[in-house]
Parts: C-alpha cells; structure tokens; sequence
C-alpha cells in the first residue's frame, strides 16, 4: 500500500514535468521521503552526502537546483557541498530560484527577503551564505515566477525531486532521491532551458553587502549604539552626514537585522552585539 | 622630489587619521588587532611607468603597504600569454582588485574584468569625475553597476596630491581587510 501510493506520486509529479514513458527510464528509487520535516531533513542531508563523496572523486557535472525560495543554501552541509565543487573542480552549484524583480537591485533586498522565507536560520548562516555568492562558488539566477515543479540533478545520474506543492507555503514536502541517467539527462536540458531564461545576480552584489557592514562606518555605528543603547535616528544621519559617512552601512546593517528601529530611535540588536563579537572578542568583557 | 613624496604621503596618512579619530575609539582598535591577524592582497591598476600620474598610483601603493597591505602592481608579474590573461589569472589569485580608471589601458582592464564574474566581485574602480560623460563612464556604471558615489573623484585635485581618493582607497581596503577577518572568524565557530 505504502509502495504503491509511492509509485503513484512518483509517476504523478514526473508527470506534472511532462516525463511520459516512465518504465523506459529505468529509475531506481534511492529514498523517499514524506512531507514531514524530519524526513525531508535526512533525504536531504543523504542527497548532500551522496554528492559530497562523489565530488570527493571526480566533477560531479552540472549540478543545478530549481527552487522556490533556495531555501536549500540555508543548509550548512549543502553550502559545504558547494564549497568543494568550486575547490575540487572549479565549478559551480547553479542554484535558480523565484526572485521578484524589486529584490534584485541589491544585497540588502535580497537579505530582506531571505531572513523573511527562512524561518529561525540564524544570522550567521545567512552572512555566511553571502559570502558563498559573494566569492563567486556558486551561481544564482532569479526567476519572476515561482517554477512549477522543483528538483536538483547531479552527477549524470542523480535526481532530487519534490511533489508539486504551494508557494508560498508549508515548506515540507513529498521528496524522492532518484537514480537514472536519462532522467538526468532530461531534467538537465529542462533546468538549462530555465536557466536561460534566469536573471544572473553577480557576485558583487552580495560582496557589495559584505563589504559594507564590515566598513569602518559599519563599525562605528554598532559601537556607538552599543555603548548608547539607543540614538535618535535622526541624530544619527546627521552625524553621518557630518563626517561624510554614506548611510548604505546603516541600511544594509538594518536589513541584516543587526540594527532596529524602534519609533524615533535606533538600537543594537541582539545578533547586532554578536556580530560585533567577531571583530573583537572580549568587547563585552571591556563594557 | 623624494621628500616631497614622503610629505604627500604623510599628508594622506594625517588625513586617514583625522577621519579616525571622528569614528568610535574602538574602531582604530579593531584597526590594528585586524592588521596584524589579517593579511588582504591587493592588486593595483591606474596609469602605467611613463604617465605623469604613475607615482602616485605607486604612492597610493606605498599608503597600503603602511598599513600592512600587500600590493601588487601587474608590473610585477612576469609571465607569458597576452596581457589580458596574465592579468586575470594574477587578479584571480588576489583578494581585491583596485583600478584607477584614469589612461585608456586602465579604462580597458576595467571593462575587460568587469565582464567577468569571477573577477567582477573584486573588482572596484575609481573614476574621475571630468571624464564622466565618456563612453568608460556610462559602461562601468550604467551596464556594469561599477561605480557607485564614493568611487568618483577628482583628478584635478588629484594631480594636486589632494588626500580624498587616497583615503576612498584605504576606507575600502580595510572594509575587505575587516570583511576578511569577519569571514575567518566565522568559519571556525560555523565549523
């Protein structure tokens, strides 16, 4: 009963992608998992393992993602993954993903829009994440609709497919690891064909963020609201403007979370004193 | 001429100091605790040997190595290949790529690198502000998205050995010093 509902979502959702003939593609189902969290988590994390012992030997070939909200690079073992494609074998994950237009224009958009779709992943990983764009190790391409069906091919034979399921929307869902070739084959000309049609968000716009809250300015504004507790937001500006200090580090400071507004006030932020952390440990012991 | 490039070159260090002492305290502490633990190279591009403005692209340099910055100029480098690939392959190894877009083979290398990705998000070029109607211009910041307010400056005062896109340069390097760190830093507690 359970392996038959299993065939039948399965052959469904290939279905959905438009594969017909599923018999001629001779698919082995590594693993399944329901729509449960803890499901999803170990597919997921035997996916990323999978592909990390084969980057381990050889390139593992094009290795594309089609997401909704790469919710994927969340996850510290995926970014490992990516990390050692680019080190191994210079090449890079391509994740493509929805992306509205507006939140494309900058760093500070995007980080807006992540920390709103990944629910309790905690600020260092989304920092860490833009260091992974920013340094170039993997490509992301944004699309202005959500993409129908998502899955991942790697390695010439691997598939990482999930049930058609709402966006936005519970992000638990029916997930299958696949292995056929001509499964691959096919849903890599499919991701290529959607990543032609993708907006290729360059490094640089992810480094630009980085840079910024890291700056002399950024520094300064966290220090002086850390020893103030808070600043009238006004007061802050002008001194800004006084010392010629642009208010991108504010701004992008803000969108990391590590700054607040609080009616005609600014503050420091919980994760905005542990950020400071790392460029001096002991400044809480100083205080 | 030897003492009056020293003379410049502590009138830029003055300057980055006043511009610190402005700051938080706790800023020009982070400043030198990173400098020693943080080592950012950095590759140089402007005007080359026989322009006129080509020591100061090297005072520039000489700013940067004070304050523990390893530079590299393309001069440098010996290698074969054409000059557009050496280039890449030395800016690809590097940690940040400064240009100062002020002859027409600095101008070329700006573009030339801006159309590569994985050479893009190192790149920052600085830019005249009288040359801003040109074709350059319009390519590095209307397609490119390569120049921002605080990457223009004037070669007028330049010329002059005025102190504003020394202190831009270094604001810069030691945001990608401290970015650097924070990276490092990261990494370990990230595991």
């Amino acid at each position: 009963m359970e392996s038959g509902h299993k065939m039948d979502k399965l052959g469904e959702t290939l279905e959905e992608l438009g594969i017909k003939d599923v018999a001629s593609l001779e698919i082995e189902i590594r693993s399944h998992s329901g729509a449960n969290e803890q499901g999803n988590k170990q597919l997921y994390e035997e996916a990323n393992k999978t592909l990390l012992s084969i980057v381990e030997e050889r390139n593992p070939g094009e290795c594309i993602h089609i997401t909704g909200e790469m919710r994927a690079f969340a996850d510290r073992l995926h970014r490992l993954v990516c990390r050692k494609i680019w080190e191994r074998h210079k090449s890079r994950f391509n994740m493509v993903c929805y992306l509205p237009r507006a939140r494309r224009i900058a760093g500070r958009e995007i980080l807006k829009w992540n920390r709103q779709n990944w629910e309790d992943t905690p600020w260092m990983d989304h920092l860490n994440v833009f260091d992974l764009l920013g340094d170039a190790v993997a490509n992301l391409y944004a699309l202005q609709d959500t993409e129908k069906m998502h899955y991942s091919v790697f390695a010439d034979k691997y598939v990482l497919l999930q049930a058609k399921h709402p966006h936005p929307g519970p992000h638990v869902k029916e997930v299958w690891l696949l292995e056929s070739r001509p499964l691959n084959k096919m849903l890599v000309s499919k991701a290529k064909e959607i990543i032609s049609r993708g907006y290729y968000i360059p490094p640089s716009v992810f480094k630009e963020l980085t840079l910024t809250i890291s700056s002399p300015t950024a520094l300064h504004i966290l220090l002086s609201l850390y020893d103030k507790k808070k600043i009238m937001k006004e007061e802050l500006f002008h001194q800004l403007k006084g010392l010629k200090l642009s208010k991108n580090s504010y701004m992008d400071l803000e969108s990391a979370g590590f700054i607040e507004e609080v009616g005609n006030f600014v503050q420091v932020t919980k994760q905005g004193e542990d950020y400071l952390e790392l460029f001096c440990e002991r400044k809480k012991d100083e205080k | 001429m030897k003492s009056e490039v020293q003379d410049i070159l502590k009138k830029w260090e003055a300057q980055i100091d006043t511009c610190l002492e402005q700051l938080h305290p706790q800023v020009r502490k982070f400043r030198e605790q990173i400098k020693r633990e943080t080592v950012v190279t950095i590759w140089l591009g402007g005007p080359g040997r026989d322009h006129k403005l080509f020591f100061l692209r090297n005072l520039v340099g000489e700013l940067l190595k004070k304050d523990n910055f390893k530079i590299f100029f393309s001069e440098d480098f010996l290698g074969g290949g054409d000059l557009a690939s050496k280039e890449i392959e030395e800016v690809e190894a590097l940690d940040l790529t400064i240009i100062l877009s002020i002859t027409p083979g600095a101008s070329a290398e700006a573009i030339e690198f801006a159309y590569l990705p994985h050479i893009r998000h190192k790149l920052w070029v600085y830019f005249p502000e009288e040359y801003k109607n040109g074709y350059v211009f319009r390519s590095l910041f209307g397609r490119h998205r390569l120049i921002a307010a605080d990457s223009l400056f004037s070669l007028k005062n330049f010329e002059q050995y005025d102190s504003e896109l020394a202190v831009k340069i270094w604001n810069r390097a030691t945001s990608c010093r401290n970015n650097l760190y924070r990276k490092k830093k990261m990494e370990k507690l990230l595991g």
